[in-house]
């Protein structure tokens, strides 16, 4: 367990060291001025939207950016001839990884409830960003496996975005109304976050935040499985160099 | 210490085998080296036995244990060297120390270490910061902080200069000492010389040879002697078989009437050796 905890400090610790924790705070001060700008006094639909679109992303770029940090320097190898297992590596890495959207969202939330009208439980919200972070970070991880520097990662994050988080953005605002559209995208695990996040403001129907709960767990074991398999193929294939 | 049998490891996407059926052990207090050009297999061979890489055949055994048979706690006995210094540029010294040490049940000084190769001064410093020589001297305590019994280095004097290099020569001979076991990868022949109790060199994914460095150079020897005397005011050289040498009339001539001006005997280096039996020149 101590060597556990050491683990999720030394990620906490790089966190802030390679300014990957400014990064995120930067973005959630964005959130935070669209939040001031717009011209609404009641923000209670509009903030599991902008938390949405920050814990789906950047769950996803933090991690994979950390990762390419360590692959690049090397740590990665210096950490798995260490007496920890990949199991205490692969978790260190995700929990430490989903507390920039905790903070992101407590940012938001702060403002949101002294400044503007919100009427949403954040303990609700919380459990639901954990959730979603959780599996989105993994996404992040096994990005990294088929990219080999920073641009890459950018280049599938993007692709990531077309593809999954872009069509329910589409949906979500009544862009795109067509039927078989809206019934497809549920198939997308970005579809079951935000039924998770939105569910949070009560105009979600009950069953529908239930069967989204059971694909982002089912989805996080899944995901967990591919990374805790792919990891050793990954070196076996030359830690992506 | 290991024992290694028959040994044949595969990348997933090659055709042929890396390492191809190689046999050897590692006694427990030597120093080992594992010698050859790149690419014939030594860091995989070195990436088997520290277990980054698995899904070999053949046998390791690892104080009598299949090596398989291990946790993670394995890791609590070995170090490891590697030639790319491995750490967190944007931590210094220090924390990066400290966060391995923390991994580990058994932590060394490294305090003392740090001050015996010269970065005790800037341990606070970020490792972005220091020069390749400081990189290759950190990377060696890394690989000494978890007090381990068994160590692999991977060109652990690269990039260093002679005083540093001699430090960590001297350090490495130390770790023996006190019954510390190494496998040495490097292709500065000086250090094998100086270091290694026994070598082998790999060629194609085999080891073409295994033996004492002493066995290998009188192996590799030809029995002949140069001599160059002074005969009527020049240079003269003659050579002579070393077998029967005390007989030849014509040498003990050159000895007892001549001013001798160098003798050497044709004993082979270990440069010399490493060219022949890999087929590459380690000067270029």
């Amino acid at each position: 367990m101590s060597r556990f905890i050491t683990l999720i400090k030394g990620e906490f610790l790089r966190l802030q060291r390679y300014k990957l924790f400014a990064a995120s705070i930067f973005v959630s001060i964005m959130w935070v001025g669209v939040l001031h700008f717009v011209d609404m006094v009641n923000v209670t639909g509009l903030i599991p939207q902008l938390v949405f679109l920050d814990v789906t992303t950047m769950a996803v770029l933090l991690v994979g950016v950390s990762f390419i940090y360590e692959r690049d320097e090397a740590t990665l190898y210096s950490m798995l001839i260490s007496p920890i297992t990949k199991s205490q590596y692969i978790w260190a890495k995700l929990l430490s990884h989903i507390t920039p959207s905790i903070v992101s969202l407590t940012i938001m939330f702060i403002y949101a409830k002294t400044f503007k009208t919100l009427d949403i439980n954040y303990f609700c919200l919380l459990g639901g960003v954990l959730l979603v972070a959780f599996f989105h970070s993994q996404i992040g991880f096994l990005l990294t496996f088929h990219t080999r520097d920073f641009t890459g990662l950018v280049m599938l994050i993007i692709t990531f975005f077309l593809i999954s988080i872009l069509p329910v953005i589409l949906d979500e605002f009544a862009i795109v109304t067509n039927e078989v559209f809206r019934k497809l995208i549920f198939l997308l695990p970005t579809k079951s976050a935000l039924m998770i996040i939105m569910g949070t403001t009560g105009s979600i129907e009950s069953w529908k935040i239930i069967v989204s709960i059971v694909y982002m767990v089912l989805g996080s074991v899944f995901l967990y499985y591919l990374i805790w398999k792919k990891l050793q193929d990954h070196f076996l294939k030359g830690g992506g160099k | 210490m290991y024992r290694i049998r028959n040994l044949r490891f595969r990348y997933p996407k090659n055709s042929e085998d890396t390492i191809r059926g190689i046999s050897f052990d590692i006694k427990k207090g030597e120093i080992f080296g594992l010698l050859g050009p790149s690419g014939v297999g030594k860091s995989t061979t070195q990436k088997l036995l520290i277990r980054l890489l698995g899904n070999y055949r053949g046998e390791i055994l690892y104080k009598g244990k299949d090596l398989h048979s291990y946790n993670d706690s394995y890791y609590q006995n070995i170090g490891v060297g590697f030639e790319m210094p491995a750490f967190f540029s944007k931590l210094t010294a220090e924390e990066n120390l400290r966060f391995f040490k923390q991994l580990y049940a058994s932590n060394i000084d490294t305090d003392k270490l740090l001050k015996r190769l010269g970065l005790y001064e800037d341990r606070n410093r970020r490792v972005s910061e220091y020069s390749k020589g400081m990189k290759v001297r950190l990377n060696f305590v890394r690989a000494m902080l978890n007090n381990p019994e068994m160590l692999f280095l991977d060109e652990p004097t690269n990039g260093l200069d002679p005083k540093n290099a001699r430090i960590i020569k001297e350090i490495i001979k130390e770790f023996r000492q006190q019954g510390g076991t190494v496998l040495l990868t490097t292709h500065l022949m000086n250090d094998v010389d100086e270091l290694c109790d026994r070598v082998a060199f790999m060629a194609g994914g085999k080891i073409v040879e295994i033996s004492t460095p002493k066995e290998l150079k009188l192996k590799y020897s030809t029995r002949e002697l140069d001599v160059e005397y002074m005969d009527d005011g020049s240079i003269r050289k003659s050579t002579f078989s070393l077998d029967g040498l005390g007989n030849n009339n014509e040498f003990m001539d050159i000895i007892k009437k001549r001013q001798i001006l160098t003798l050497h005997s044709r004993e082979s280096t270990l440069d010399d050796i490493f060219i022949k039996v890999t087929g590459v020149d380690t000067s270029v």
